[in-house]
Parts: structure tokens; C-alpha cells; sequence
């Protein structure tokens, strides 16, 4: 079976500095990845370059998605091909509402996808079952989007919208900070009722308790640019207990 | 054309009419000159020689200043591009039509009264042409024009004063749910300046009503045009007022003044459309208890254009509110002005007033001037303003755009939402889909910059 994505020794910077030394990570579809890492480690700097933040400087590798070069695409049509970002920080858009900006995005999409438009009913019933899914109020979609919302609607609103995208990656950028732990399981359980065989789907988390509730089948940990160590959902349960410094010490006497 | 052609021109347009309301006045002698008719005090035209004429003061008082130019503060960002030839073609601008409005029309300053409504067509509204040597017949309109010549270093609302020939009177006494639109609209390709008559809005008490004033030009040209226009809002009574300007090809110099007494409200929505050169002056008094004043601005500017507005919140009594915001979308080399001035009088306390002026500019070359001007002098008030200048949101766009949004669409959520703050608040619907209208097509032939 081919990747959904295939980095190949990617690195990365942000003005002249350089965070992702060569990062190589093959996600299947059906997969969940989980990446792991002390703060500083460039976690959130691989989900950005992934979804195209015009910021970072991509500084050599390359990164095949469903047989396209990613690195070539702007942020648009990556999202466009089934890419998805949950982002950690949501940004609050004054005057745009929830509604009005799916609609916009959903509609480019379908477009992009040689999909038929959706009649406004259509939409409306299509948001409301997708929703429910995290629990979601209605009134969430006449208000400004994130404008106001708290960190768990924040987060849970990036769930939302992936529920309406339909990607067939999605990034999730810490979406547990920030959480509480019923807002967490709101989230997961989500995330969980969004797989299946053909999506995938790379979790980057401090933490291990997501990871109780989205089971990853491979555990990464990034530390300084790199993958220092990969394995399976036990290596998370490892990270827990003992903290990063074993594997920090483990990957300088390797280097 | 140039400061000299111009001055030359409002001395002839002035000599004209003297001689014009002179041999008016002379024939009026002859005919009833035996009744010995010489009830001339409350006269604009000066032919009584008892008193001097308010066209006579109102030219005095355009002298002080002349035709404005840098030097003159009020006037330091519009003068240098009040002699500039407009750059942009005479585009054909949509037109805005509002249904069931009762239509007043106004081209190259002449009242027009085959493109007019019925002007009895509304119970509780009348409306009448005055020729401005007829004031006696309506003392509302002398007081009107008084109150006008009290306002200083107002140069061409003193010269329309001194020299336009006739007002439209409108009387308001019922609750108007249709609005009066009028349309004044330049096509003369040659004049320098025109002088619009001028529009005095009385609203009884506890009367409703909604004016709209739409200064279009269809030609390319670049006349100036001067138009002046007052309103009164009688205790309780509820004004809407709404200027829109658009189409390319002429000046226009606007000079709005509301008076308003206690209880009412008075709503002033001022929409500038690529008017190539646009000045407002809007001069608001809040004259009694629990006056509530309202004031939305949008400018959408590309090009060459300019949009400068200047306004004065005066409040003169106590327990009053004001709230004022203005928004600008500028693109090209455009130039926004925006000079807010709020004045609290001693009597007047708890005083509540807002102003705000934000601007996004969509163009390296485009340019906002903002000053906010407020003279406090009673102690127990609450005022407060503010102003921003800045492109849309970097991380607004890459948000709308890592959900498949493109770039061009990000931009126009993005901009419609920072408008729309504003353009949602127009109460006629018309008016509001026209303005959005022109905001899409100039979002979507502007190339914005990043």
C-alpha cells in the first residue's frame, strides 16, 4: 500500500534558524501517529511547515503527498488535496461567522474535488450532524468563528471542522492543551468516531493521556529536529514515567 | 484648473446671482408696488437696505478663508487634490435604485421635476422649493440658515450659502417608514463648480424618517460640487440620514449639520465609493437631554481617490450619548482623512461619547491621516477614542486558507467582516446591498497586497 504521506529527511527553520534537522515519517492510511517531545523539540514547527505557514523556510528534504509534492502547494490547496491542521492556537476571526466560513471552505473544497455544490438545507443539516459529533451548540454557528469561545469550544471546533473537511491527514497540533478532561474525551471520542481505513491522522502531544483515548499504532519522539526514537503505544507509556532525559542522554551518546 | 480659475469663477457665479435677484426683486417692486411690500428683513438677497443679506454675511464669511488651501488646517490633506485633475476614467457607476422611496432629484444643481416623485406622495411629508428670496414664507428656514452662518471655518458651506439660488424644504411630521432618496447627480463636463440647493430636514417631534442623499457623476470631469445640507430632529423624533457618494468625475464638498433635542435620535451612515474626491464635513449638536447620536462611516477608496472626513460631535446638554465609528478599506494611492472632533460642553455631564476610526490598507502606496480632537470641559462624562491602521491579519488568512479557502475569497471574508461592522448597520437594505455590492467589485478588481 503507498504512504498517505511520505517526509523524507525534512529540515526547517524560521529566520535563519534551523529547527527540523531531517525528519523522515511514513504515515499509512488507517494510522494514527502519535509525535511526542519536549518543548523546544519542533513538534508545532512540523505541523506548521505541513500546512504550508508561509514563515518557515523549507531548507531541503521533501514531503510526497498522495503522490504530489506538498512543498510545492500553498496552504489552500493542501487543505484542498486532504490536508487538515487542528491547530493549537485557534484564531479568533471577528465578523466572520462559524457558518458563513465553512460554507466558504466547504464549498471551495467540494469545488477543488469535482464534488457538486450543497444546497443551503443540504449544508445546514449536513453542519448539525457533524456537530453533534463534539457536542456542539448551534448557536456556534451564527457567532464569529473562535471569537469568544473557550479553549475547550476552541478545540473542539477544530474537530468540528475537520468532521466537515473530510481530510484524509489530519495534523492535530496539541489539541489537548489547554483541555479538561472532559472536554478531552469530547475531542477524542471525535477524533475516534473520524477514523477509519481510509484516513490517517498525526498527533503531536505532550502528554500521554490523549493518547489513552486516541490509541496511536506508533509512538515518535522528536527531540532537536529529529526522530530520536520510534515504537509502539508502550513508548508513550514509557515517556510518562520516566520523562524525556533518558532518551535525550540515549540520543547523545548516539550521536 | 487651478486656485485662480476658481476664485474667478465663484466671484462671477456670485456676481450673477446679485444681478439675478436684483432684476427679480425689481420686477416684484414694480408688481406690488403699490402695497409698498418691503418685508425684506428675514430676505437672503440683500436688496432690502436696512440689513445686510445672509448671502452678503455667508460671502463675507467664505472670504475670511477663500478657496482652502494646505495652509488651512482643516483643509491640509484635501487642498493639494482639490486642483488635480481626476485620474480615473468617468466609470458608470451601478445605479442605486430604493423601492417605493420617494425620489427628489438634483442634476448639475437644478431641481428636476420630471425625474422627481409626486412631492405629496407620502402623508406626514411635505415638500417645498423656496427661492431663497421667499424665506418669510417658512420662518424654519430662515433659523436654519442662521444657525449655518454660525459655524466658522466652513468656506464652501458659507459660499453655497451665498450664492445657491433655492432650498428644498422637507417638513416631516409623521412616522416615515419609506425613505426619501435624493439623487444629485453631476453630468456637466465643463463647469468648475455647482452649487446643489440646499436641503433643510425638519423632523417634528416624535417623527420618523429616513433621508437618503446619493451624490453620483456619470461623465468624467472634474467639477466641483458643493452641497449643504441641515437637519433638524425635534424632541422624540427618530432621523436617519445616509450619504453615498460614488462614481468618479466630480469634487464632492458636503457640508451636513444636525441639530438634535432631547429624545431623539439621530443615525448618520456616510459611505464613500471610489468618489475620486470626497469631503464631508458632518457637524452634529446634541441640544437637549438624552439626544442619542449615532455616526457609521465607510469609506472604500482605490486609485487616486480621496475620502476625507471631518466631524464635529458638539454636545451641548447633559444625560446625551454619542457614538461614532468610521472605517476604511484603502487601496491603490488612495488617501483617507478622518478628523474627529468631540466637544463636551460645561453643562454638558454624564456625557457618554464613543469615536473610532480603524482602516485597513490594502496597498503599500495608500494612505490614512487620522486625528481625533476632543475638548472636554464638564468633569463627570465618559469619553473615549480610538484608531487603527493596519493590513488584514496574517494569521486570520493562513487560518482561512489551511481550510481550502483561497487567498483571494480569505481576503474578502477578512475585509467584508472588518466593514461589515459598519455596512450592516445601513437601514435600508438597498442601500446596504449597494454598498456591499461596491465593496465586492472593488475587493475583487483590487489587487491586494499581502
Amino acid at each position: 500500500m503507498s504512504s498517505l504521506i511520505e517526509i523524507k529527511n525534512l529540515r526547517a527553520g524560521i529566520e535563519g534558524r534551523e529547527i527540523l534537522k531531517g525528519i523522515s515519517l511514513s504515515v499509512q492510511p488507517g494510522e494514527v501517529h502519535a509525535i511526542m517531545g519536549p518543548n523546544g523539540s519542533g513538534k508545532s514547527t512540523l505541523a506548521s511547515v505541513l500546512a504550508g505557514k508561509s514563515e518557515y523556510e523549507v531548507l531541503g528534504g521533501s514531503v510526497e503527498f498522495l503522490g504530489q509534492d506538498l512543498l510545492e502547494m500553498n496552504a489552500e490547496d493542501r487543505a484542498r488535496a486532504g490536508l487538515f491542521l487542528a491547530f493549537q492556537y485557534p484564531v479568533e476571526i471577528p465578523g466572520v461567522s462559524t457558518a458563513n466560513f465553512l460554507k466558504t471552505a466547504v464549498t471551495q473544497i467540494r469545488k477543488f474535488r469535482n464534488q457538486p455544490a450543497l444546497g443551503p438545507a443540504e449544508f445546514l443539516a449536513l453542519m448539525r450532524e457533524k456537530m453533534k459529533l463534539v457536542e456542539m451548540d448551534q448557536s456556534f454557528l451564527s457567532r464569529s468563528l473562535n471569537e469568544g469561545f473557550s479553549g475547550g469550544e476552541k478545540k473542539r471546533n477544530e474537530i468540528f471542522q475537520m468532521a466537515m473537511l473530510e481530510p484524509k491527514l489530519s495534523v492535530m497540533d496539541e489539541t489537548d492543551s489547554g483541555l479538561d478532561i472532559d472536554a478531552l474525551k469530547i475531542v477524542a471520542d471525535g477524533v475516534n468516531t473520524l477514523r477509519n481505513s481510509d484516513n490517517a491522522f498525526v498527533v503531536i502531544t505532550h502528554y500521554q493521556r490523549l493518547l489513552n483515548h486516541i490509541v496511536p499504532d506508533v509512538v515518535h519522539v522528536l527531540w532537536d529536529g529529529r526522530i530520536v526514537k520510534s515504537g509502539g503505544k508502550e513508548l508513550a507509556l514509557e515517556l510518562e514515567e520516566k520523562g524525556y532525559d533518558w532518551i535525550k542522554a540515549e540520543s547523545a551518546v548516539e550521536a | 484648473m487651478n486656485k485662480v480659475d476658481l476664485q474667478n469663477e465663484i466671484a462671477s457665479l456670485y456676481e450673477q446671482r446679485n444681478m439675478l435677484v436684483r432684476a427679480r426683486s425689481e420686477a416684484e417692486a414694480k408688481n406690488s408696488g403699490a402695497n409698498g411690500n418691503n418685508a425684506n428683513e428675514v430676505r437672503k438677497n440683500g436688496v432690502s437696505n436696512s440689513t445686510v443679506s445672509l448671502s452678503e454675511r455667508a460671502f463675507a464669511e467664505f472670504s475670511k478663508i477663500g478657496v482652502p488651501d494646505q495652509r488651512f488646517e482643516e483643509w491640509k490633506y484635501a487642498a493639494p487634490k482639490l486642483f488635480k485633475a481626476a485620474s480615473a476614467q468617468g466609470a458608470l457607476s451601478a445605479e442605486l435604485v430604493i423601492k417605493n422611496a420617494m425620489v427628489l432629484t438634483v442634476e448639475d444643481g437644478e431641481f428636476i421635476i420630471e425625474e422627481s416623485s409626486n412631492p405629496n406622495m407620502l402623508s406626514g411629508v411635505t415638500v417645498h422649493l423656496i427661492s431663497d428670496d421667499n424665506f418669510e414664507t417658512d420662518p424654519s428656514v430662515a433659523i436654519a440658515f442662521e444657525s449655518i452662518l454660525e459655524k466658522k471655518n466652513l468656506p464652501f458651506a458659507s459660499l453655497q450659502t451665498a450664492i445657491e439660488e433655492y432650498t428644498i424644504a422637507i417638513h416631516v411630521t409623521g412616522e416615515i417608514e419609506v425613505p426619501i432618496h435624493i439623487r444629485y447627480i453631476t453630468n456637466s463636463l465643463g463647469a468648475l463648480l455647482i452649487s446643489t440647493p440646499t436641503v433643510l430636514l425638519f423632523a417634528a417631534p416624535n417623527s420618523k424618517v429616513t433621508l437618503v442623499e446619493e451624490h453620483v457623476s456619470h461623465q468624467p470631469g472634474n467639477t466641483i460640487v458643493t452641497s449643504l445640507t441641515s437637519v433638524v430632529a425635534q424632541s422624540g423624533s427618530q432621523v436617519n440620514y445616509i450619504k453615498v457618494d460614488h462614481g468618479t468625475g466630480q469634487k464632492s464638498i458636503a457640508h451636513t449639520t444636525a441639530d438634535v433635542f432631547s429624545n431623539a435620535t439621530f443615525n448618520a451612515y456616510t459611505a464613500c465609493l471610489q468618489g475620486g474626491f470626497v469631503r464631508n464635513d458632518l457637524h452634529v449638536r446634541l441640544l437637549e437631554p438624552s439626544a442619542d447620536v449615532h455616526m457609521y462611516g465607510v469609506s472604500v477608496l482605490d486609485a487616486e481617490d480621496l475620502a476625507d472626513n471631518h466631524t464635529v460631535v458638539d454636545h451641548v446638554a447633559p444625560h446625551c450619548t454619542s457614538r461614532e465609528l468610521y472605517k476604511g478599506l484603502y487601496g491603490g494611492k488612495s488617501v483617507g482623512v478622518f478628523n474627529g472632533k468631540i466637544y463636551v460642553r460645561p453643562d454638558a455631564q454624564k456625557t457618554l461619547a464613543y469615536q473610532a476610526n480603524h482602516t485597513l490598507l490594502l496597498s503599500d502606496s495608500a494612505q490614512i491621516n487620522t486625528k481625533p480632537q476632543l475638548e472636554i470641559w464638564a468633569d463627570d462624562v465618559k469619553c473615549s477614542h480610538g484608531a487603527t491602521t493596519g493590513q488584514l491579519d496574517e494569521d486570520a488568512l493562513f487560518y482561512l486558507r489551511s481550510r481550502g479557502i483561497g487567498m483571494q475569497a480569505a481576503k474578502q471574508l477578512l475585509t467584508n467582516a472588518f466593514v461589515g461592522e459598519v455596512v450592516d448597520r445601513l437601514p435600508v437594505t438597498e442601500v446596504r446591498e449597494f454598498v456591499q455590492q461596491h465593496i465586492n467589485n472593488t475587493l475583487h478588481v483590487t489587487e491586494i497586497e499581502a
